[in-house]
């Protein structure tokens, strides 16, 4: 019922914010055009979004600045940086795209790529350290996984630890809304879950003794460490999880050309440069040795 | 009807104001019976009567500000059918006001306006006159009302008297045929009343055709070339001052009178031996009376 | 025969030179880098030390393991934690208390014993800056970020004056509709008796209809959820208009969704405020400018919106005050207006009160600049405060 007046205003004010949006043709340095590579890479003419993008010649991607050191903003100049960021560069490297970034809430960023799936509004592909889970494959398409990480607990200095699924009942977790952590305590069952905006937004809580714990990434939970939060990792994580691009459904060649984005960065060796300049000289972009389940392998343990 | 003209004088296009079976009612409340009656140029017409009687409403038919039911209002050549709807009647209904200037009891100067910027904003709206044209007639205007050195107030700066006075050299602005007034001075404190009535007279003498609503007995025996006594909707008697407030025929205006004369005009309250007491025949001519109130706009020709 | 124990004592020489190095082959853990490093986004806590490292053959024994700071041993507060991350694992030292390094440049040196008994040393250098622990209210960080904050107060102006303005624009539509109604069915219908008025009264009841349809849906819904509608909904409508009609409506962005709403819903609330303005200018008024002869529209530009307009200064400043606080909504979309300025800095420096502190002294700041000019516009129009 909103939408009547909505779509009349949106009218009038979209005109004035779109007006400028027309990108320049996207062109690599051989003077290729993006449309050009795209059919090169794919063996035909890209349809679908696919071509929408390399017609118009940007790439628009959704992503968080709240999460160091995958995307924070720059105190100097404000932009963004940090390991997704790097890898957006890249893919647009890659593609001859230019790279536009817009930074979505995390819960808006599934129903922002559906939205986009059949015009190319909104943002195109999420770069955001999204966790590969069968629950959001149903809803977007994962490229293949750029790379790993883990869940990890994280405790206040000096408190009990909590490494295995026993202990976290009854606790007092705090999680970032929407995130695989979340989906994890809920499968987990009988945990007090505390779902925030993003999981630094739980850091003052946890600090202040208002959770018994944080769950996150394991290199987000250590930088928090690293700036001096009184935290410290709970030793053993819970799983690790792949994590990939994420676009709108059916979109194939949209898909083909982001994962020969992430071949070629993974084979020229710049995407182990990006990971080892962000994460303290690891490479993140392999899978991890035995010894950790990954999130799926957790998940059906717990549904059965 | 013609027989409702009053006096002998002149032929029909002496006529400025002729008003034919004038009938206004507020829902059930029927105010104007079918009220008729005309004013030559120049003449100063003086309508009476008690509260409720519907004085202010037969001024307010006259220029449209109440739309009556029923009735022809012809005011200098233009002709307007009552009740009527649509482009042409609303066109009739502006030239007709165009026609006449108002005055009102309570003022209505606009307060975000100078005393200047209301006598001049009419003229340059409605009339297209150029800001400086417009602002010399005012000039002239305000001279003419004693307020030349009140030009650049506001009407929060000034007294009663003064605004009234505004109001007159506003309603003039306009080049009306025929000023109406109603009760200019009733809300004026006693000592200003003068200073308006002597505007009024001022005007009258130039041959300003005028229908004022008033109880000042002494402007109207000055003034005045005709007093209408309006009671319960209709005109109850007319004729000269001099008749109609010294030898009233009908015992209505007799009582109406008593309530005011011997406020006004004590020595010829005496005269006429009203002082408040009863009077002879008055069950008698009462019922005489409503049916002299029925007669009184087809027949009543007082002065004959 | 001597060969042979010639042979058998290479042999022996051999392997017994081997045997360190057999024990030598088993892979060393490797440091890769340790925290604080010159470099990092922010200043260090003094709270811990991390080392981070490729982990070797034989896990690390953290009990082992120890940390100096200019080449003193520090004691860490309880036992250095050992955590597997996703590709390696950091070593975590927790620094005590008391513990105060000297300003400038410390040498740091972990030492990491394996449980096979290797030690692997690393040194590192960082630059201190002297602080330990954040202050409550760190005035430096509010200096580094306070343009990037600022930054958003921008949009924050923005987005109120244009919201402000549509508003205005859409309440005095609104209120003229609201207004459009001047009698009840019935009143009219005993009044004229005329189904041709009656047809009319209809026709004028629509405008009225529509505003008072409007009010009550935008006063009636959360402005945050009329913000997350427009941002999320007409995506998803034209996302189902293309695929069923071929056709899409330009899509509002953060800034354009909030403009939106805050405009349809200050809007709303703004047209009870003009109509009660409007009714407020006494009827004297519009009827001296009839009798003058000018026409509806001239009095209604000339006459009542001026005199309305001063009478609902007031209430349409306080709304613009409420405003200019309500674009901090956006921020649930991502705008980066004030409030999601300071939320992003708070994220990046894990500190959330300095950067808020400075959100809101700007927010203060704003509100304070504008209700001084609606005083002085307040004052201006007082002059004539009295009815002429
Ligand atoms: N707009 C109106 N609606 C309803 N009744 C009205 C209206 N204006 C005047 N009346 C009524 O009409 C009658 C005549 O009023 P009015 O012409 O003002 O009388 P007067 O000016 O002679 O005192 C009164 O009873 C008054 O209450
Ligand atoms: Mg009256």
């Amino acid at each position: 019922m909103l939408l009547v007046p909505t779509v009349l205003l949106a009218l009038a004010f979209g005109l004035v914010a779109c007006g400028g949006d027309e990108g320049d043709e996207g062109g690599t340095a051989e003077g290729q055009t993006a449309a050009e590579k795209a059919a090169s890479i794919l063996g035909h003419e890209p349809a679908g979004l696919a071509k929408i993008i390399v017609d118009r010649g940007y790439l628009v991607v959704a992503n968080d600045p709240n999460y160091a050191p995958q995307s924070s903003i720059n105190k100097e100049t404000g932009e963004l940086e940090g390991f997704d960021v790097d890898v957006a560069k890249l893919v647009g490297e890659a593609l001859g795209l230019e790279i536009r970034f817009e930074n979505p809430k995390w819960d808006s960023v599934i129903p922002g790529l559906q939205a986009g799936a059949e015009t190319g509004s909104k943002w195109n592909v999420s770069i955001g350290s999204m966790t590969v889970t069968p629950d959001r494959a149903k809803a977007v398409d994962f490229t293949d996984p750029y790379y790993y990480a883990q869940g990890q607990m994280l405790v206040r200095q000096g408190s009990p630890k909590i490494t295995t699924i026993e202990e976290l009942k009854g606790k007092t977790i705090g999680v970032g809304a929407q995130t695989t952590y979340q989906y994890f305590l809920d499968a987990v069952g009988g945990v007090n879950i505390r779902s925030y905006d993003t999981d630094l937004d739980a850091f003052p809580v946890l600090e202040n003794g208002g959770l018994d714990g944080v769950m996150t990434a394991d290199l987000t939970a250590s930088e928090a460490i690293s700036s001096g939060k009184p935290f410290e990792l709970s030793g053993k994580p819970f799983y690790y999880e792949p994590l990939a691009f994420a676009i709108a459904k059916d979109q194939p060649d949209l898909l083909a050309l982001l994962n020969y984005s992430i071949k070629w960065m993974r084979d020229n060796g710049k995407l182990t440069e990006a990971s080892k300049k962000w994460y303290h000289g690891f490479d993140v972009t392999a899978e991890p040795a035995s010894g950790v389940p990954s999130y799926d392998e957790v998940m059906a343990q717990l549904q059965s | 009807m013609m027989a409702t003209e009053p006096r002998e004088t002149g032929a029909a296009d002496d006529v400025l104001v002729r008003v034919e079976g004038l009938h206004k009612s507020f829902g059930k409340l029927h105010v104007l019976k079918g009220v008729d009656f005309a004013v030559r140029r120049g003449e100063v017409v003086v309508v009476i009567g008690p509260s409720g009687s519907g004085k202010s409403t037969l001024l307010r038919c006259l220029n449209f500000l109440e739309e009556p039911q029923k009735g022809v209002i012809t005011i200098g050549g233009v002709s307007v059918t009552c009740g009527g709807r649509g482009k042409a009647h609303k066109r009739a209904v502006r030239d007709v006001r165009l026609k006449c200037g108002m005055v009102f009891q309570e003022f209505n100067l606009f307060p975000h306006k100078s005393v200047t910027e209301n006598v001049i904003e009419a003229p340059m709206l409605v009339k297209g006159l150029s800001k400086e044209a417009a602002t010399e007639r005012a000039f002239a205007l305000l001279a003419k009302v004693g307020l030349s050195d009140r030009a650049d107030y506001f009407p929060s700066q000034i007294s009663g008297g003064q605004k009234q006075r505004v109001a007159i050299a506003r309603a003039l602005a306009m080049d009306p045929e025929l000023m109406l007034f109603d009760e200019p001075t009733s809300a004026l404190d006693p000592e200003l009343i003068g200073e308006v009535l002597g505007v009024m007279k001022d005007l009258a003498q130039e041959g300003m055709t005028m229908i004022v609503v008033s109880h000042e007995m002494g402007f109207a025996r000055d003034v005045a070339d005709r007093v209408i006594f309006m009671d319960g909707g209709y005109f109850v008697e007319q004729g000269p001052p001099s008749e109609v407030f010294f030898h009233p025929r009908e015992d209505r205006t007799r009582q109406f009178l008593r309530h005011i004369l011997p406020e006004q005009e004590p020595e010829h309250a005496a005269e006429l031996g009203i002082t408040g007491e009863a009077e002879e025949g008055a069950s008698e001519e009462e019922a005489q009376g409503e049916e002299a109130a029925e007669e009184a706009p087809a027949g009543g020709s007082p002065g004959a | 025969m001597k060969k042979l124990v010639l042979t058998i004592l290479a042999l022996v020489l051999v392997l017994g030179a081997m045997a360190p190095a057999a024990s030598a082959a088993g892979k060393l853990p490797e440091v890769t880098q340790g925290s604080p490093y010159d470099g990092m986004a922010y200043e260090w806590g003094v709270t811990a030390v991390q080392v981070y490292y490729m982990p070797g053959s034989s896990p690390v024994d953290p009990l082992k393991c120890e940390l100096y700071v200019n080449g003193e041993r520090v004691t860490p507060l309880g036992d250095p934690v050992d955590s597997q991350l996703a590709q390696g694992a950091s070593l975590q030292f927790n620094l005590p208390e008391d513990f105060q390094p000297p300003k400038g440049e410390l040498e740091f040196r972990a030492v990491l014993v394996t449980k096979a008994g290797d030690e692997v040393s690393y040194d590192w250098t960082y630059t201190y800056g002297g602080q330990k622990r954040k202050p409550l209210i760190d005035f430096a960080l509010m200096r580094d970020w306070f343009t990037f904050i600022a930054q958003g107060a921008l949009v924050t102006i923005e987005l109120t004056v244009l919201s402000i303005l549509f508003a205005t624009l859409l309440a005095l539509l609104g209120a003229l509709g609201r207004l459009s109604k001047s009698t009840s069915a019935r009143e009219a219908w005993t009044k004229y008796r005329s189904w041709t008025y009656m047809v009319g009264w209809v026709g004028r009841m629509v405008p009225y209809g529509i505003a008072t349809f409007y009010t009550s849906l935008f006063r009636g819904t959360p402005l945050l959820l009329q913000i997350i509608f427009i941002y999320l909904a007409i995506p998803g409508f034209n996302n189902y208009a293309y695929g069923a009609w071929g056709f899409k409506i330009p899509e509002p962005g953060p800034f354009a969704s909030a403009a939106v709403a805050l405009s349809l819903n200050y809007g709303a609330y703004l047209t009870e405020v003009w109509r009660a303005g409007i009714q407020a200018v006494p009827k004297g008024q519009t009827e001296a400018a009839w009798a003058l002869g000018m026409t509806g529209m001239q009095t209604w530009r000339r006459i009542t919106l001026p005199q309305a307009f001063k009478i609902v200064i007031p209430a349409i400043g306080n709304d613009f005050i409420a405003l200019i606080k309500d674009t901090s909504l956006a921020s649930t979309i991502a705008l980066p207006e004030l409030l999601q300025k300071a939320r992003l800095v708070g994220g990046r420096t894990y500190d959330f009160l300095s950067p808020l502190l400075v959100a809101a002294a700007v927010y203060w700041a704003l509100t304070i600049f504008f209700s001084f000019w609606q005083a002085r516009l307040e004052r201006r129009l007082e002059r004539d405060t009295a009815r002429g």
